[in-house]
């Protein structure tokens, strides 16, 4: 009784010693998933969401006096509830004028709808591609404070039809998770894929975190597929894999974004990738997608080719991006101010800004002379439309020596020709 | 101002979740049923309202636009009547196997959200639902302090209702039944009956208590509805008093405070090399915690009183 007395007593304490903050340094947020179901994901995209901060504040960011920029995490748990507390307590007691949105959308939703958007303040979220921000973005509801980095899982899904067709596969099975990532990337692949020309065996949804997949594995390969499309999360994605290799399936993968984990490749076994097609999010190389990786390595002594890995590429752009947007509106505490100024530093006119300490110094002596500049970030260059939605490059990677090569690249003009093509 | 709005948006939720754990607390601690499937009623009740109250979309059911307090009474007599017919097939199971039982109907429940897109619009969720009093204020402040205003009165009612309940002969029965349902059926009790009353009426509550968190968040989605809601709940009775309606609140107000709060004061005291531990500090404080409660103070914080009615007093 009195552990807990002094312990809530200290809680609110803290609390209220906590807020309300002052005002430099200036704070950029995020709620991401550091434990709970997600937890695989949170901390790795965090820490990229860190080196972003630490590498603007290295090349002298800077708006008006606060010459420091500071990160705050908050853990959503996984849990929706919990996640716009978090959300809540960003905004109120840390005053921050912008977050990096949380990973899952079933958190993202409700912290839209109940703390940032009636707050002002912006959102740029790492991973949520629900396809339900841009329903609501286009009723108005979002106010212009809600980005992605990454693309909506429809051109992800496109741009991997692409790379299966072109790889001359023409018949494709799609086993895809049960939730709005998966459903959403497994209907797009087969839309697009059948708009082309090739034939669907069938679609295959599986429940996260069963303990195995030989029902869902032996019912996808009954039609015999020459090629299989896996939407999966790397845990439930390892289970899957060794279910379809021991039941004699087609080693002809296709992955979407997440799959392209070290872990995974650990677990199988790079022998059974070899024909494995990754296809994420990113420009050609070279670029400044693979500098963040050497990056992030060498922050985090990590071995090379360890470094890619979900989410971490764009959990780096959500805090860069919001970053650079702060200097182009010279303000880092209303929310409005910095999401009206994203245009400005993502301008396909302005002087492109790489993911280095080096180009963030020019971009500090550029915005602080009022130019644009278009921020070529991990993910690729940006290009936003009015909802907040972004289109993107897309890569496709395969395995040599264990360690990710890119091998293909789909540009974001590609993945357009195709979805009017198509008529997807 | 900003702690006041931040204290007002946490002091909403955990009345929220106070009145979930009411609910449960007519189950668990007056009648001893072990229902685990706490977060299914409360789904049923968050997309009920979510139904009734919520805009139209073209592509999920629903969208009839009525006001919330329509939503809220719907959303309880929808959990009602779930929990009558989980109640039907499984409060004659005892504890463990009922607990089963009604984990696997939250799991179904979970399920058809998921599952039911023409319906739930599966993970994608239903969004932009009407937050009540978001008109009528000023600012968005000030409409989640009326809310918060709403969930305290319905609190109120609630605890009065229930003392009032479980003093009376009938309330008496529950005990009876929690602590020996052969001997209650030899004085002539209807235990199933009993059960099943507050089997459903405690789910009401926690249908009640989903309703109110959709329509607070202005969303919801089948990731509302993960098991760890019931389990958070249990903790909350637990440490409140588990057989105690004033615990019971009070479980609910600390034990939330402690799942969220704990991460900004850790956050400011710890020594930066730490910080970064910060999330995982948290989840061992709240274990820590739970463990050091049942070891030392079994019975919670508010301990259930030992005079069962108005006009006995026994000693304690």
């Amino acid at each position: 009784m009195t552990i807990f007395k002094t312990l809530l007593l200290a809680g609110v304490a803290g609390v209220l010693f906590a807020g309300p903050a002052a005002a430099c340094p200036a704070k950029i947020g995020a709620v991401l998933s550091m434990t709970g179901s997600y937890a695989t994901f949170g901390p790795p995209i965090s820490n990229a969401a860190a080196l972003a901060v630490e590498q603007l504040n290295a090349a002298g960011w800077k708006v008006g006096d606060c010459s420091k920029l500071e990160y705050i995490v908050r853990d959503d748990q996984t849990q929706p509830s919990v996640g716009v507390d978090a959300a809540r307590r960003l905004v109120d007691l840390d005053a921050v004028g912008a977050i990096v949105g949380p990973i899952t959308s079933g958190v993202t939703g409700p912290l839209l709808t109940s703390v940032t958007v009636d707050k002002g303040v912006l959102v740029i979220v790492s991973a949520s591609s629900s396809p339900t921000f841009t329903e609501m973005a286009r009723q108005g509801k979002l106010k212009g404070l809600f980005y992605r980095v990454l693309p909506s899982d429809a051109l992800q899904a496109v741009a991997a039809a692409k790379i299966a067709w072109d790889a001359g596969y023409r018949k494709i099975a799609v086993f895809n998770l049960n939730n709005d990532w998966g459903n959403n990337l497994g209907k797009q692949f087969a839309v697009t894929f059948k708009a082309m020309g090739g034939e669907i065996t069938g679609t295959v949804t599986y429940n996260a975190e069963q303990p195995s997949y030989r029902a869902e594995v032996n019912k996808a390969l009954e039609a015999k597929p020459e090629a299989v499309y896996i939407a999966a999360t790397p845990i439930d994605g390892s289970k899957i894999l060794r279910d379809w290799i021991s039941l004699g399936g087609t080693q002809k993968f296709i992955f979407p974004l997440g799959m392209n984990d070290a872990k995974v490749v650990e677990q199988i076994g790079d022998q059974y990738l070899k024909d494995a097609w990754f296809v994420t999010p990113g420009a050609p190389q070279p670029n400044s997608r693979s500098v963040f990786y050497e990056n992030y390595e060498k922050r985090y002594n990590l071995d090379p080719g360890k470094g890619p890995g979900p989410g971490r590429d764009s959990g780096y752009d959500a805090a860069a991006l919001i970053g650079l947007a702060m200097m182009a509106a010279k303000d880092y505490k209303d929310g409005k101010a910095i999401a009206a100024a994203i245009g400005k530093v993502t301008d396909p006119a302005g002087t492109p800004i790489m993911a280095t300490v080096d180009d963030y110094r020019k971009a500090v002596q550029l915005l602080g002379d009022g130019k644009t500049i278009r921020y070529v970030g991990a993910t690729g260059p940006m290009t936003y439309d009015q909802y907040g939605d972004v289109s993107t490059p897309f890569v496709g990677w395969q395995l040599e020596n264990k360690i990710f090569v890119q091998k293909k690249n789909v540009s974001a003009q590609d993945v357009a020709d195709i979805k009017s093509k198509t008529g997807t | 101002m900003d702690i006041l709005s931040y204290l007002v948006f946490f002091s909403a939720v955990s009345g929220i979740y106070a009145i979930a754990t009411l609910g449960l607390n007519l189950q668990w601690g007056f009648t001893g049923i072990m229902n685990v499937g706490v977060v299914g009623f409360f789904g049923v009740g968050a997309y009920a309202t979510a139904f009734l109250t919520g805009p139209a979309y073209p592509d999920a059911f629903g969208g009839f636009g009525l006001p919330p307090l329509v939503g809220y009474l719907g959303a309880m007599i929808a959990s009602g009547l779930a929990a009558l017919v989980v109640g039907l097939l499984t409060i004659r199971l005892r504890h463990d196997f009922l607990a089963i039982g009604t984990f696997g109907a939250a799991i179904c429940i979970q399920l058809l959200a998921m599952n039911l897109k023409p319906i739930t619009r599966g993970f994608d969720g239903l969004h932009s639902l009407p937050r009540p009093f978001a008109g009528l204020a000023a600012t968005p402040v000030a409409a989640n302090a009326y809310f918060l205003a709403m969930v305290v009165a319905i609190i109120a009612a609630v605890v009065w209702a229930l003392e009032r309940m479980v003093r009376s002969p009938w309330g008496r029965v529950l005990r009876a039944i929690r602590e020996d349902e052969e001997a209650s059926a030899a004085l002539g009790k209807n235990a199933f009956a009993f059960r099943l009353q507050t089997f459903v009426m405690g789910s009401m509550l926690m249908g009640l208590a989903g309703a109110l968190y959709a329509s607070f968040t202005g969303f919801v989605s089948p990731q509302d509805l993960l098991p760890i809601l019931t389990f958070q709940v249990y903790v909350m009775l637990i440490v409140g008093g588990s057989g105690n309606n004033y615990g019971a609140v009070l479980g609910a107000v600390l034990i939330w405070a402690l799942w969220t709060m704990t991460e900004t004061f850790l956050g400011a005291v710890l020594p930066a090399g730490l910080k970064q531990q910060v999330s995982a500090l948290r989840v061992v404080l709240v274990g820590l915690i739970l463990v050091l409660m049942l070891l030392y103070r079994p019975q919670g914080l508010l301990p259930e009183r030992a005079n069962v009615s108005r006009e006995a007093r026994l000693q304690g």
